[in-house]
């Protein structure tokens, strides 16, 4: 079970890894101005690195075995 | 007109054009977003908070971190969500300068669209605000009918659009006059002796 939640979870990481890219490069190509492009790539980046981070630490420390049935 | 060019600057801007406003959906659009963001927020951290305080046998060690992982990944979606609406929003917008009036459209983060009407094709303007809260906080839509391809050419959701009608009526006299001007000046210049 824990290879198989391994392997889901890193679809999921990796889908929001690249939602985060998508909305960095819209900022950086499509805002008006660069103040405010600067300001919302270092404000989503800043609060999106803590929660990604937060997000595989509790993943990894998660006791999988314990908490999913063995067999079904 | 005060312009504000120095500020900004889009794609496909011509040399001397200058920006003199632009235009974002009124601030009541986002906010209603904003606000199911916000409850949803508050719904998280207050389980966070009181569900462990309620049922603290469900709360041991394990579950405990399981708890916390699924409330990390609800954050992580909803904070990405609140940057795609806000995409939606910053993103969608009139920009009229002192030749044309450029619509940049974003739907979604795949699909945008980018019309432009210049003022010498305007032929009619009318602002319409409808309902309460449009009435009490001065938002509505502006229609801008044409001679081009595009026979309507709307700003949906501005705010103050009677300033707007007035901002493009006179525009698009200012242009119709030069063209006048120009004609006039042509006719003398062609005038036989």
């Amino acid at each position: 079970m824990r290879p198989l939640f391994g392997l889901l979870y890193t679809v999921l990481f990796f889908s929001y890894i690249t939602a985060g890219l998508f909305i960095v490069f819209h900022f950086a190509r499509y805002s008006l101005k660069r103040s405010s492009a600067v300001l919302g790539i270092t404000l989503f980046l800043v609060v999106f690195s803590i929660l990604i981070f937060t997000n595989a630490l509790l993943f990894f420390s998660l006791p999988i075995d314990a908490i999913l049935p063995q067999s079904f | 007109m005060p312009h504000i060019s120095s500020r900004y600057h889009f794609r496909g801007q011509h040399e001397n054009e200058q920006v003199l406003r632009v235009i974002h959906r009124h601030w009541f659009n986002i906010f209603v977003h904003f606000l199911v963001i916000l409850i949803f927020s508050f719904l998280l951290i207050a389980s966070l908070l009181v569900l462990p305080v309620l049922f603290p046998e469900m709360f041991d060690a394990k579950n405990a971190r399981f708890f916390l992982f699924v409330e990390n990944t609800f954050f992580i979606l909803l904070w990405i969500f609140s940057f795609l609406l806000w995409i939606d929003y910053s993103f969608d917008v009139w920009i009229i300068t002192n030749e044309r009036i450029v619509n940049i459209e974003q739907k979604g983060l795949f699909v945008r669209h980018i019309s432009e009407l210049n003022f010498s094709r305007v032929q009619d303007v009318t602002a319409t605000v409808e309902g309460l809260l449009p009435t009490v906080l001065n938002y509505g839509d502006v229609l801008v009918q044409t001679a081009g391809e595009e026979k309507r050419f709307t700003f949906r959701q501005v705010a103050d659009p009677y300033q707007v009608k007035d901002i493009v009526m006179k525009l698009s006299k200012s242009v119709l006059d030069d063209d006048l001007h120009k004609m006039v000046n042509a006719l003398h210049t062609d005038k036989p002796q």
